[in-house]
């Protein structure tokens, strides 16, 4: 295994209480499985959704709010992860975050087509795309950078971490966010761009992410 | 840009939410080549990852597994199975008036009919993969003037994969249309489709869009209109494209 395994907020290797995180095993025979989804094996997508199953509905869930919708869109995520496992490098990629881009763009173009997300919104097709999995960085199986990007946020301003939060996980254009939070373009920019540095320099500094 | 402007926009990027001018400085610099950047893009994925990755609650429900599992489900039956003429002759007729545009149904001949009947059928109720729908409709179309090809889409969201070489489809000379497969999980929300050609012009357009519980849903062109070229087909919704794929037509 490549990391600790957390189950309820508890390292099972070092037993040290943590923060509530739904954050799936990811392991070093990830590129087993995709070896096997690739070969279409269903075995292959039952292991896949025992791995990251719960990490995408959680994700989606907090995205659409519904858990009706929220679970038709796990399904139709794991599906286009069947369909486009042929794409993926099965040495180099990292499939649990592929998977959880996949998710989150299946979120979006629900929210859109719902009209809960305006014209400006972005267009995400090239945030899943498999080529930029492959050789994804190691500290990103870590669950240390999940604690260190929750510690980050948890720091920031309340303003700049709102916006943070409606653009990841409303899929909210820069624009979109300055509307909602009934403030000028440019101080959104602002924000986030501040937002960015100091999480960016909060993770350096625990030797995570060069900054 | 220089990369140090560039920096604190990285996990804005990896999220997808700069704006468009923004986007393309930063697609710009990254198409040079620059090493410092594409490395930071990297990280900022990861953060981004983890961020998705950080949301707490409840875990899917147990059901939820069952489904999923139902995506690989027709695999595991042998094709022939799902093609039985007796299940073909009933569900040709339902579904292929849900898949095929209602005008284009009205002009075509009796032969094209059913022709276009069965490949709608093999297209919706068979689920099979790409992979297996291209194999069997070779086998049904081998040797036939009016044989209808059927090509499957992968659409993507927005402008598709940048750089990407458009796809060729060749079209056997005597096809009376050719039927477009695209993911059903993005054709269910766009309400309509349009086929533009290079210079821009709207040449096909359709709405409302047939629906499908299939993997892929038919659309069903007619040849007529495709001369040799590049096209786009995209898909609407609330006035604006959801999804689209370049393509170009190869004649034979």
């Amino acid at each position: 295994m490549e990391c600790a395994i957390i189950i309820q907020g508890t390292t099972r290797e070092s037993g040290e209480r943590m923060f509530p995180l739904a954050l799936s095993v990811i392991a070093r025979d990830d590129r087993d499985l995709v070896v096997r989804l690739q070969r279409r094996e269903p075995q292959a997508l039952a292991d896949l959704y025992d791995r990251h199953g719960d990490m995408v509905y959680r994700l989606m869930l907090r995205m659409v709010r519904d858990s009706g919708a929220a679970e038709d869109l796990v399904q139709e995520t794991f599906l286009r992860a069947w369909n486009r496992a042929s794409a993926f490098d099965a040495e180099r990629g990292a499939v649990g975050p592929w998977l959880l881009a996949i998710a989150r763009n299946r979120a979006l173009d629900y929210l859109r087509a719902r009209g809960r997300r305006g014209a400006n919104t972005v267009e995400f097709n090239e945030m899943e795309h498999p080529s930029l999995f492959v050789d994804f960085p190691a500290e990103a199986l870590n669950f240390d950078l999940a604690r260190q990007v929750k510690r980050a946020l948890d720091q920031l301003p309340p303003q700049q971490r709102q916006a943070i939060e409606l653009a990841y996980y409303e899929g909210m254009s820069q624009s979109e966010i300055a509307e909602h939070m009934d403030q000028p373009l440019g101080t959104i920019k602002t924000w986030m761009r501040r937002a960015m540095l100091q999480m960016r320099g909060d993770i350096a500094a625990e030797g995570r992410v060069t900054g | 840009m220089t990369c140090e402007e560039l920096k604190p926009a990285y996990l804005m990027y990896a999220m997808g939410t700069m704006d468009e001018a923004e986007t393309s400085e930063m697609r710009a610099h990254l198409d040079r080549g620059c090493p410092t950047c594409t490395e930071g893009l990297r990280q900022a994925h990861a953060m981004a990852y983890s961020m998705g990755a950080l949301v707490s609650g409840p875990g899917a429900p147990r059901s939820l597994r069952g489904r999923v599992m139902a995506v690989a489900a027709p695999e595991r039956r042998p094709m022939r199975t799902a093609f039985r003429w007796q299940a073909w002759a009933l569900a040709a007729a339902c579904l292929a008036l849900a898949l095929v545009p209602a005008w284009l149904w009205q002009q075509q001949s009796s032969a094209w009919r059913s022709r276009e009947a069965a490949n709608a059928t093999l297209l919706a109720s068979a689920r099979a993969s790409e992979e297996s729908l291209r194999a069997e409709l070779a086998k049904r179309t081998a040797g036939s003037a009016e044989a209808v090809p059927i090509y499957a889409l992968e659409l993507e969201r927005g402008a598709g994969t940048p750089g990407e070489a458009p796809k060729q489809l060749a079209i056997p000379q005597g096809a009376a249309a050719i039927v477009l497969a695209l993911p059903s999980d993005i054709v269910r929300q766009a309400s309509g489709a349009e086929l533009r050609n290079s210079s821009g012009e709207t040449v096909w357009t359709v709405s409302p869009l047939p629906v499908s519980d299939a993997d892929s849903t038919g659309l069903s062109i007619p040849a007529a209109r495709l001369s040799a070229g590049r096209y786009t087909v995209a898909l609407l919704a609330q006035g604006r494209k959801m999804g689209q794929f370049r393509f170009e037509v190869v004649r034979r």
